[in-house]
């Protein structure tokens, strides 16, 4: 548990230096498009802070670069194609640096692939001094019984949930309370150790350093739900290009995430396999003219499909948009389906609240909203991020929930099991690396 | 015979569609990039690169002389050029005012092969050579643009007379020497001083000689004493003899004894007036005969 948690508690203080220094970048690694937030932070929160601008900000930091790219070589957000991914993060990390006329080393990545899974963990411990002190909570943590969740697999989030103390649950915070017996809920994420270890790799290539890494579900949860919404329980499914990723979230914990391996590029491939055409003009067809339920005027509505085997002008092919529409629609309850399955699998239906909140590029679909309520068997509504100060329009909608998500989340990081002293008797070498890490980064 | 139809080359080239690369920068643009936004590294580039080089290069121009002296002469060679140019030529020199003497010596002292360019005549130079002639107060040299120098002077004007040893000068109201002559009789018209350090003196000469107006038929000469106070010498050998300070005061008592009393009509040598509360005359030695013999015929004594 300890020599598990060791990458993420560098990354965790790697992120928080980068803070302080004022300049993070935030990498979404998705299957259809790759984009960069450079983020600069108000080191003295004083320092700019016009009051007459009345925009609702979260966190006290400002997008000073975006960038966007068409993404190569990732596939269900899992790398395939070591240099065309690369490539493809070079060309947008120059381009967000171009455009904040600053140098990024720290990047927050996030990542949809690896097959998630979540795992509940509980522990209990006896409180030493009667009041709950931050060593008491870092020895309840560590005496979470970890599943054997298999050896090449890696742990991306452990949060606690919830804390009990004497059978008084729902705290969030136990510290200094009076009490005897302590326990804790823990919900751990773990994903495949490959593709991370490919993610990284990556990453190292294009001379960066990672700041942190998070589940994509996670970071759309952050920014898409509303804070209410993220109290009382609600799911969030991003819809991506090559993975759909769902997030449940109960009192502003994330307890439940998972992946479907299957987003927009399928309801492409489809469409290009359906209509003969290329991928291009399938995925053109599908942002132009793409819907999910016809009515009788799609009948009559016809799509000029190009041909790229077409020797003469006048040989020109049209398909109807309800043609169109019966290509997409299996693809789209198919995939709503699975997400349906994966939801009852968590639990979903037990919390108080159950809103389900589409975000995601693939969420632009006209017609999702009814057809996920049918499927899902609930009240839906389409998510955008949250507004934050310097993004702009173009990099305000469902595609960058994501992205947008982890920027609030480097504002605001939440607790996770490796912020929380281990009790010293697990410690072994790790005091003395953090004194060698502190050398490094203020020398 | 001719096929009706025309055979030209129908095969083309099978088209290769290339797979489409998105664009992305190298990995060595995008380190140089980075390395660009590098905190210090636009400075040091922008700023300070440049000034070293440049520092370096003039260094090493200003330590090699074969490259010094071929710009020393490339500059001669323009500077040649430019200066040969008609338009900066100068054909005469005129001098409006000042004597012939004057105009004779300013042209021997200056200097001038005529025609020369404008470009190496040192104006500044040149009217400094011509105002430190004794006989010039001040000077102004001016180029025209066709061709012409022209130089005024303001020419300083003889006041006094000074012999000093076997010279003879003429210098002007400040004492400065304006020039020398052979005789005193060139210039009779000027009042003559004599002696060592007259020239240092010459407001309270010419003070003195105004004040001496009623005599000014009979003064000979000035005579500075031992470089401090004056004698006014007289013909028939006579002389008055002026203290240090107020001499002036001194004078003007002698004048008036000379037109009460025709002082200076009496058969005497010298009036001293060296203590103006007492003024003493010698007589002639007959002057002081006839004194006796008066005064003993007025005591009744045989003479």
């Amino acid at each position: 548990m300890i020599d598990l948690f060791e990458t993420q508690r560098d990354m965790r203080h790697r992120r928080e230096a980068a803070v302080r220094r004022g300049i993070v970048a935030v990498l979404d690694i998705g299957s259809s498009k790759i984009a960069c937030l450079v983020l600069q932070f108000v080191t003295e929160p004083s320092a700019e802070s016009p009051t007459d601008v009345t925009i609702p900000t979260m966190g006290s930091f400002r997008v000073v670069g975006v960038a966007t790219t068409r993404s190569r070589g990732v596939q269900f957000g899992e790398i395939v194609d070591m240099n065309e991914t690369e490539r493809a993060v070079r060309t947008v990390v120059q381009g967000a640096q171009k455009m904040a006329n600053t140098r990024v080393n720290h990047v927050i990545v996030s990542f949809a692939g690896g097959r998630p899974r979540s795992y509940g963990l509980d522990g209990t411990v006896d409180v030493e001094h009667g009041e709950v002190t931050e060593r008491d909570i870092g020895n309840v943590l560590a005496s979470c019984e970890v599943p054997p969740f298999g050896h090449d697999r890696k742990a991306l989030h452990a949060l606690p949930v919830n804390f009990t103390l004497d059978h008084k649950s729902g705290l969030s915070d136990p510290r200094g309370q009076i009490g005897a017996k302590l326990s804790v809920d823990m919900h751990m994420l773990t994903v495949s150790g490959t593709p991370v270890e490919n993610l990284l790799e990556c990453l190292q290539r294009c001379d960066l350093e990672v700041a942190g890494l998070s589940f994509s579900g996670f970071a759309s949860g952050v920014s898409a739900l509303m804070e209410d919404e993220q109290k009382l329980g609600a799911a969030v499914v991003d819809f991506g290009g090559g993975s759909t990723s769902i997030a449940v979230f109960i009192r502003n914990h994330m307890i439940y995430g998972d992946a479907v391996r299957m987003g927009g590029d399928h309801i492409t491939s489809d469409i290009c396999q359906g209509l003969h055409v290329s991928m291009d003009v399938a995925e053109r067809i599908k942002t132009l003219h793409g819907g999910l339920h016809a009515t009788s005027a799609d009948d009559r509505d016809l799509i000029e499909v190009p041909n790229p085997m077409a020797q003469w002008d006048n040989d020109r092919r049209t398909v109807t948009r309800s043609e169109l529409i019966g290509v997409m629609r299996p693809r789209v309850e198919e995939i709503l389906e699975e997400v349906r399955a994966r939801l009852d699998a968590s639990g979903f239906e037990h919390l108080p609240s159950q809103r389900i909140v589409l975000t995601g590029g693939s969420s632009q679909i006209p017609g999702l909203e009814d057809m996920a309520s049918r499927i899902l068997g609930r009240h839906t509504r389409i998510g955008k991020p949250l507004r934050v100060q310097g993004l702009p329009q173009a990099a305000a909608g469902p595609a960058f929930s994501a992205a947008v998500g982890m920027a609030l989340h480097a504002s605001q990081p939440q607790d996770e099991c490796w912020d929380f002293e281990v009790p010293s008797d697990r410690l072994g070498t790790r005091r003395i690396r953090q004194a060698m890490r502190w050398f490094r980064e203020n020398w | 015979m001719h096929a009706l139809v025309a055979t030209r080359e129908t095969v083309t080239a099978p088209v290769v569609i290339a797979p489409h690369r998105d664009p992305a920068p190298s990995k060595m643009r995008y380190r140089l990039q980075r390395l660009w936004l590098r905190k210090y590294v636009r400075p040091i580039v922008m700023i300070w690169l440049p000034i070293l080089v440049v520092g370096l290069l003039v260094l090493m121009v200003s330590r090699n002389d074969s490259f010094r002296g071929f710009i020393q002469q490339k500059y001669d060679n323009v500077r040649g050029a430019i200066a040969a140019r008609p338009e900066l030529m100068i054909e005469t020199v005129r001098i409006p005012v000042g004597s012939v003497d004057l105009v004779h010596q300013i042209d021997g002292v200056m200097d001038l092969t005529l025609p020369v360019s404008a470009l190496d005549v040192d104006l500044e130079g040149l009217r400094q050579i011509v105002q430190g002639l004794s006989a010039v107060k001040t000077a102004t040299v001016q180029l025209d643009g066709n061709g012409l120098l022209e130089i005024t002077i303001v020419e300083r004007i003889p006041e006094m007379v000074w012999r000093t040893g076997n010279r003879i000068f003429l210098l002007d109201e400040t004492g400065i020497r304006v020039a020398e002559v052979p005789r005193r009789a060139v210039r009779v018209d000027l009042p003559l001083i004599i002696g060592e350090g007259a020239d240092l003196a010459i407001p309270e000469a010419r003070a003195l000689f105004k004040m001496a107006s009623p005599l000014e038929e009979r003064i000979r000469a000035l005579v500075r004493v031992g470089e401090r106070r004056w004698n006014i010498v007289l013909d028939g050998d006579q002389t008055i003899m002026l203290p240090e300070f107020g001499a002036e005061d001194a004078l003007r008592l002698v004048v008036e004894m000379q037109t009460t009393e025709q002082i200076m009509n009496w058969n005497l040598s010298v009036v001293d007036m060296r203590d103006p509360n007492r003024p003493i005359i010698r007589l002639n030695n007959d002057a002081l005969d006839e004194l006796t013999r008066l005064r003993a015929a007025a005591l009744g004594e045989p003479v």
